[in-house]
């Protein structure tokens, strides 16, 4: 039952009602029974596994409390070793035993049973573990209380809009919340609903309908050029904002039906003016949770370490930076998956993070030299190029299926040129379409705010009409036999 | 439940009702000139189908995928046989598809002669070929034999055929240029077969493994269907094997199509590694694709098969 399947409106539809006409206090029952099954209706199996962390986490988390700030670290070093040796059996289980043989069975809701031969990733087995992690260290540093209401705990981790793909909801974000009564909310629902059609549209007009082209090139790189390969690699770019961003949306609408609000994962990333501000607008609720656990924590301890003023003639701080943001961003890529291809994309943004602070006072001075204002359009747009170019190269080898497939295609795009490939035009036409209004809505929002709106317009007659014409363009051009999203697979 | 969330509730609900109901009527008026320009097309792919379904009255029909399309030349047949003829085929639509638009057909009249472009691995299953039967939803409300065979997509076509737009989804260019005079003289379509015109370049012939070995059961019932409706209505039905360049190197598929062909009595003709093609690459376009002299070669042999078989 993924979002864009339309037995999950349906499903989303008859939770919400029931949701408001039971009692209010036990709506949070309701919601966890909804999680149950909403989780049952991917490979149910597996609910066993997610039960049986949240049981273990809950009273895990009860003890650490107990035990004092100065001595709980030991304790803390255990249970995160526990919970990701779970993730990485199931990650990584395919590579260690390739030829292994498991008998699991998917049902669908039509009770249709699709054996399963090979070892899978737990749906949301990844996002699932990082909420677990970022609620006990909490504990560890006694910025929250361990949650006492078992059904509450449970629903924290198994709250179906987020279960599938994130956001990564840190406890204090959304226990609290779990505590409150929700009643009916006008303006929340509109606004969930509001979201999730956007959502919509970005995962079936724009995310899908570029998948099509971009497999098309990138599944058969020996037979494209460089241009191809260029536009493949664009539009990959925005498939995959689209569909993960789609995705949040469509997450966030729907836990706002119910009165709850998730935290946005992203902040219109490719107007980010540098790679810095790219990460503040990715995944923020995963890039926040690196800077949070690891990031911030390996500076301290490192900090702590160094005591000379320089290594090498270069300051220990930036060397400080430099090691703690490289283990931070290989752990980012090694969290997305297994192989060369998702390690590399994650050093790459640490090498570009690196340089950047390593630079910055000689950007500064050549800034000064020239009498570049930082805050100047071009300059603006100059740096918003550059980082867009940089993230696209990155996203080379997070599309490419091995390390030499992704310098194969870096090689053929520097050295053949040719003639775009389109086998349908109207793929081409339709993707060209939705990456231009991703683009402007972005525009839109990110220097006009709500300047111009049509949603949130406040003419009724122009909101009505936007919200239809948004869902016919959807049933018009949308792919709406489009597939998976692709961050399900992390 | 307070008065206030109450009340809330009733505005979201007529709000909700209303542009349900607008929503309802732009996708009526959409849906309906969609339906409108798709069936006024006269050239396209689109155009082909509908012609298929419901105009033709060929002696000789072609069903297949794009190997049929650009492999099987109307007049040599017309010329051997003095029948009639048309190629159905289409590119990337295989088995079920072809099951529906011979399904359709046959409930109008009986052709003379039905030959059948297989390639054995069709029979295994393949998701794209089921997302594919959504070329056919245009036709679903008009022609309810073919309904079964679309709803092998997914559970829920009933309910969304209900949009008006729904079955023309990503068919408004292909609508809009079929409805253009531009496309008749751009894609030559001589009665359904296109020819290609290019020529491979001289490469290894290409022999692969398929890793999943999965035979779909609804192809093999649409066969043994398609095999039973010929010999009530006393077709001639041929399976043909066309000539490739690519080979696959089991013969897991072969085997239970030719087992099939022969347990029902039904003609299986294999061309695939015939000598004259496998030994010529300017016969092809590419791999897969015979060019024009190909084609044309090809079918004068096939033509002198069936009628040495009959």
């Amino acid at each position: 039952m993924v979002f864009n399947s339309i037995i999950y409106l349906f499903f989303l539809a008859i939770v919400a009602i029931l949701y408001y006409i039971f009692p209010r206090r036990i709506g949070w029952i309701w919601l966890l029974i909804a999680s149950i099954g909403y989780y049952i209706s991917f490979i149910p199996i597996f609910l066993f596994l997610l039960a049986g962390i949240v049981f273990i986490n809950y009273f895990l988390s009860k003890w650490l409390a107990k035990i004092p700030e100065e001595k709980n670290t030991g304790t803390l070093i255990l249970i995160i070793i526990l919970n990701i040796l779970i993730l990485a059996f199931f990650k990584y289980f395919n590579n260690i035993f390739p030829d292994n043989q498991v008998h699991l069975y998917n049902v669908d809701f039509f009770f249709r049973v699709d054996p399963i031969n090979k070892m899978i990733l737990p749906l949301g087995l990844s996002y699932f573990t990082f909420t677990v992690l970022s609620y006990q260290i909490e504990i560890k540093r006694k910025t929250i209380e361990p949650e006492k209401h078992f059904g509450y705990f449970s629903l924290y981790l198994l709250f179906f809009p987020k279960i599938a793909q994130g956001p990564i909801e840190r406890p204090q974000q959304l226990i609290p919340q779990l505590h409150q009564s929700h009643s009916f909310n006008y303006d929340m629902v509109v606004d969930g609903l509001k979201l999730m059609l956007w959502g919509y549209f970005k995962k079936l007009v724009v995310a899908d309908r570029l998948a099509i082209y971009v497999n098309a090139v990138y599944n058969n790189s020996e037979h494209h050029n460089g241009t191809t390969l260029i536009v493949a690699t664009i539009f990959f770019a925005f498939q995959i904002y689209a569909d993960f961003s789609g995705y949040t949306d469509i997450a966030l609408g729907s836990a706002k039906l119910f009165g709850f609000n998730l935290t946005n994962n992203f902040k219109r990333p490719y107007l980010a003016s540098s790679i810095q501000d790219f990460w503040n607008r990715w995944h923020i609720s995963f890039s926040t949770w690196l800077r949070d656990y690891i990031f911030l924590p390996l500076a301290y301890s490192l900090t702590n370490k160094m005591k000379k003023q320089k290594y090498l003639f270069v300051s220990a701080d930036k060397w400080i930076y430099l090691m703690a943001i490289m283990a931070t961003f290989a752990i980012c890529g090694i969290w997305h998956g297994v192989g060369w291809t998702y390690l590399t994309w994650g050093i790459l943004f640490g090498v570009y993070l690196t340089y950047s602070n390593w630079t910055k006072d000689f950007y500064k001075t050549i800034r000064k030299r020239f009498n570049i204002r930082k805050t100047s359009n071009f300059y603006t747009l100059y740096k918003i190029s550059i980082t867009f170019i940089l993230v696209l190269f990155a996203w080379i080898f997070f599309r490419a299926d091995s390390l030499n497939e992704a310098f194969y295609i870096i090689k053929k795009i520097f050295t053949s040129s040719g003639s775009v490939f389109y086998e349908i035009p109207s793929n081409l036409i339709f993707a060209v379409v939705g990456i231009i209004s991703l683009i402007i809505i972005d525009l839109k929002r990110e220097y006009f705010n709500d300047r111009i709106s049509v949603l949130y317009n406040k003419n009724p007659f122009v909101r009505i009409a936007g919200i239809i014409f948004i869902i016919i363009v959807i049933l018009v051009i949308g792919v709406l036999n489009g597939g998976q999203f692709i961050y399900f697979q992390f | 439940m307070t008065s206030s969330a109450f009340k809330q509730i009733l505005k979201f609900s007529y709000r909700f009702i209303l542009i349900l109901f607008l929503i309802l009527v732009c996708d009526r008026g959409v849906g309906t000139i969609l339906k409108i320009f798709y069936f006024r097309q006269e050239s396209g792919v689109g155009y082909k189908t509908t012609y298929a379904i419901d105009s033709t009255v060929a002696d000789v029909l072609i069903f297949g995928s794009s190997r049929a399309n650009h492999g099987y030349v109307p007049e040599i047949f017309e010329d051997s046989l003095h029948y009639s003829f048309y190629n159905t085929g289409r590119d990337g639509n295989y088995i079920l598809y072809n099951y529906a638009i011979l399904k359709a057909i046959s409930g109008r009249y009986n052709p003379k002669l039905i030959i059948m472009d297989i390639r054995p691995d069709d029979i295994g299953y393949s998701a794209t070929e089921y997302e594919r039967l959504s070329l056919l939803l245009p036709y679903y409300k008009t022609h309810p034999e073919i309904r079964n065979i679309i709803d092998y997509k997914g559970p829920f076509e009933k309910i969304k055929v209900v949009s008006a737009i729904y079955p023309y989804n990503s068919l408004i260019l292909q609508i809009l240029i079929g409805n253009l005079n531009y496309n008749k003289e751009r894609v030559s379509d001589n009665k359904g077969y296109v020819p290609i015109l290019k020529v491979m370049e001289k490469e290894k012939i290409d022999t692969f493994q398929i890793s999943l070995l999965t035979v779909d059961e609804n192809k093999i019932n649409a066969l043994k269907d398609i095999i039973s409706t010929s010999k009530q209505k006393n077709i001639d039905l041929v399976f043909v094997y066309s000539p490739a360049r690519t080979f696959i190197k089991d013969n897991f598929y072969e085997t239970i199509l030719s087992d099939l062909c022969s347990e029902n009595g039904t003609n299986y003709i294999d061309m695939s590694n015939h000598p004259v093609f496998i030994n010529n690459h300017l016969y092809f376009a590419d791999k897969d694709h015979l060019n024009n002299d190909g084609a044309k070669v090809f079918s004068t042999m096939l033509v002198n098969k069936i009628l040495h078989t009959n």
